[in-house]
């Protein structure tokens, strides 16, 4: 899993390449805590899945533990890119009452509202 | 007329999770045997993956064992066996509550309501101290026969 994490405005914009299950998510479950502790004025997460190719419920536990800390820091969850088998695991989850999706990184910079 | 394809691999692998993306892939490819579609196929992937995970997390739980993934086609029906000789599970009707989960910090209880969703059949055979057995079965729906 390539996991690629960067900071735009008030958000963190986690790029992930692989496929996201229970051999990668603890890897990406260390990297995004630690980006998020390591930046405390951050209260926004976008999840940039345009290269995951598959996820399962070890992936869902994943983003639903960041959404917590996120929620804690009034802040939202972007799914940015999904593909449709991802998106469909996701909506069958129920992740779409959490986190909202977008399809460009403006579309969902401009859902967050960041602040400059 | 359909064809009946009469096929079976037997695969085994310790339970590391590394292992778990070689598994789905390789079932996923079996059953491509049948006219399943891509989300079907990506659908077994996800079951697959979720059986493997729990022989991995809760089977074996800090300790490495043996897990067994045995496929079968049977006319046109896909049946998948993932066993192990891990820790067994106590409750069988309770682990398949949807959120139901012993780790309610880092997991969903999500991984046997996916496979109840995307399986036809879903059968777990189960005693503690001895293993578990999750028996899995799909027909493609484009050229599904009910008789």
């Amino acid at each position: 899993m390539d996991i690629a994490i960067r900071r735009k405005r008030n958000a963190l914009i986690v790029s992930l390449d692989g496929e996201l299950d229970l051999a990668t998510a603890a890897e990406v479950k260390e990297r995004v805590d630690a980006a998020l502790a390591a930046n405390a004025k951050v209260n926004h997460l976008i999840w940039d899945l345009e290269k995951v190719g598959f996820i399962d419920s070890s992936g869902l536990a994943v983003l639903l533990g960041r959404y917590k800390e996120i929620q804690a820091r009034s802040g939202k969850v972007i799914a940015l890119r999904a593909l449709e088998p991802v998106r469909r695991v996701l909506t069958m989850a129920g992740m779409e009452r959490i986190m909202q999706f977008a399809d460009t990184e403006e579309q969902a910079l401009a859902q967050i509202g960041g602040k400059r | 007329m359909m064809e009946t394809i009469e096929n079976m691999v037997e695969m085994r692998f310790p339970s590391k999770a590394a292992n778990i993306g070689f598994a789905r892939t390789a079932v996923a490819l079996f059953a491509s045997q049948l006219e399943f579609t891509l989300d079907e196929l990506d659908e077994i992937k996800i079951a697959v993956s979720e059986a493997v995970s729990n022989a991995v997390i809760h089977g074996y739980k800090g300790t490495e064992g043996e897990i067994t993934v045995i496929c079968r086609l049977t006319g046109n029906r896909l049946e998948v066996t993932v066993k192990d000789e891990g820790r067994g599970i106590s409750n069988v009707q309770q682990a398949l509550e949807p959120a139901f989960t012993t780790e309610p910090e880092e997991r969903m209880g999500l991984g046997l309501v996916f496979v109840r969703e995307y399986m036809d059949e879903l059968v777990i055979d189960s005693e503690p101290g001895k293993g578990t057995c999750v028996f899995m079965a799909k027909s493609p729906s484009q050229t599904r026969v009910h008789s």
